[in-house]
């Protein structure tokens, strides 16, 4: 029933005419962000997209969400869920986390014995969450460093790394491998149609909350896909393993463009007593780390007049 | 596939045994107080004024605004939020500017907050994850998640120890999708003011917010 030889020398096409256009996109720009250096030709894609989306993508779903019973629809986002929860399940395990294997590995046992199939998402109503994983994420782990931010033409922000993760995540999804070609296919388009319908109440939102929604995009993207954040939520201590949380959030300020500006006592070292565990997100070049105090100290002193 | 999967009645029990013992090592919640407790008590108490009341769920920005200054802003740093996200320039920034670049960046975070809302079912609730560590530092990361949609929402809390609050604690950054909201508008900020001076950032940041109100 299931042959994996299907969609290879799709991803393969694919990621052939994306090598060309990177090429292509050399000659580009001045480049701000060092994680971004095609930034032009990202934006020029970022625009089609977005067309793409306003005329075609975000219509159908509308009317998908509109017309096609809850129930059903519910059932289509569980059967699909439930066949990417397999893949999940295989990257858990692959990034070393055993709660979160074991917990999507039975999600998929219980669903598609107890919930036909997969179409009744019984193990999250068990307690069961799902902890979803791709290759792209296990390549991270793995140390692969993710390479330049792109967006890829109609699958939006990507990075080097993911965009070689995704061909294996696509590779590896059991659907690619359904015969026949119509029926893939159409289902195929029936989960890209269901994705983009559960995504329809945050797009406006997004237009509004960002001063220029293409690096705000891709800051999020950057952010969402490094590994050290990733490590904050796993079950168990990872600090004592590594010494480090990984998290950011603090008040630390790497951007170099700045530094030039900052007052004489910033130094590019954490204050000793003050200093968080955390270990700043290094963006390439010199990172300069401000010390706490400094910005304590700067909105202690003019509390008087700014407290609400 | 499945017929291999559970070819034996064996791997079935031992897998029922399994969800038992998952299933109650996830529901143990810390019982004491603390920056976690704080957490738990102040996503219910949201969680349930936006049941109650419809006209927050659907965007009613007037009644948004006083759930934030009355429920939310009380245990927020706003102040160290927006200095850490417009970044070394608040330092240059007179008393007047910063006081600005507060309230505008308000207006702005509470269109997130009112699109947030709209996304809340009844079924959500929030479930605090156990801390790590003793609480005997100064800051803290409280994690949570949102469950009851398709996929845990992960959503964390940057905490500080404050002697002004009730709770004893303030948060001064969250993370929603492992995304730190302070830190995704450092770059957009920094290129405002590369560019035009910090006056430039407020001009842009108020000219938003007009233009969202009038939508």
């Amino acid at each position: 029933m299931i042959s994996l030889d299907k969609s290879k020398s799709v991803s393969g096409c694919y990621a052939a005419l994306l090598v060309a256009a990177m090429l292509a996109a050399c000659a580009s720009g001045p480049a701000a962000n060092p994680q971004d250096p095609y930034e032009s030709t990202n934006r020029r894609i970022s625009e089609f997209n977005e067309k793409v989306d306003t005329n075609l993508a975000r219509p159908v779903a509308v009317v998908y969400q509109k017309n096609v019973p809850e129930p059903v629809q519910i059932g289509v986002g569980n059967f699909f869920g439930n066949l990417k929860d397999i893949w999940s399940t295989v990257n858990n395990a692959l990034q070393a986390r055993p709660m979160d294997t074991a917990e999507t590995g039975l999600r998929v046992a219980v669903n598609t014995v107890f919930g036909v199939f997969g179409l009744f998402d019984v193990a999250t109503w068990a307690g069961l969450q799902r902890r979803s994983a791709d290759f792209g994420q296990t390549l991270g782990v793995w140390g692969v460093p993710s390479g330049p931010y792109l967006v890829l033409p109609l699958l939006g922000p990507s990075t080097a790394r993911d965009t070689v993760g995704w061909t294996f995540d696509s590779y590896y999804n059991l659907w690619s491998g359904v015969e026949p070609t119509g029926l893939r296919n159409s289902g195929t388009a029936l989960r890209l149609v269901h994705t983009r319908a559960g995504y329809l109440g945050m797009d406006t939102s997004l237009n509004e909350v960002a001063l220029d929604k293409y690096s705000f995009v891709r800051d999020a993207y950057l952010q969402r896909r490094n590994p050290k954040g990733w490590k904050s939520n796993l079950p168990f201590d990872m600090q004592q393993i590594d010494g480090s949380d990984g998290s950011d959030g603090s008040d630390r300020f790497d951007d170099e463009s700045l530094s030039g500006s900052a007052s004489p006592q910033a130094e590019p070292v954490a204050s000793g007593a003050d200093a968080a565990p955390e270990v700043p997100v290094v963006i390439e070049g010199p990172p300069v780390a401000y010390e706490r105090s400094d910005l304590k100290e700067l909105i202690q002193a003019d509390k008087p007049e700014n407290t609400q | 596939m499945t017929s291999r999967l559970i070819s034996s009645r064996v791997f079935l029990s031992s897998l029922l045994a399994g969800l038992l013992l998952l299933t109650s090592m996830m529901s143990v919640v810390r019982a004491e107080q603390g920056p976690d407790q704080f957490i738990q008590t102040m996503s219910n108490e949201i969680l349930d004024i936006v049941r109650k009341d419809p006209a927050l769920k659907a965007g009613d920005l007037q009644k948004i605004s006083v759930l934030v200054d009355t429920k939310l802003l009380t245990h927020v740093n706003f102040q160290r939020m927006t200095a850490s996200a417009v970044g070394p320039a608040w330092r240059q920034a007179t008393p007047e500017q910063q006081k600005r670049l507060q309230e505008e960046f308000k207006m702005l975070l509470m269109r997130s907050y009112s699109g947030a809302l709209s996304q809340l079912k009844d079924n959500y609730i929030i479930a605090v994850k156990p801390l790590r560590g003793a609480v005997t530092e100064n800051e803290v990361v409280v994690r949570t998640e949102i469950r009851g949609g398709s996929e845990p929402v992960p959503l964390d809390y940057r905490l500080e120890k404050s002697a002004d609050s009730n709770a004893g604690w303030r948060i001064y950054n969250f993370n929603i999708l492992g995304i730190w909201m302070v830190d995704n508008y450092r770059s957009q900020f920094s290129e405002e003011i590369k560019a035009k001076g910090i006056d430039g950032l407020i001009a842009t940041l108020s000219e938003r917010n007009k233009s969202n109100n009038r939508k």
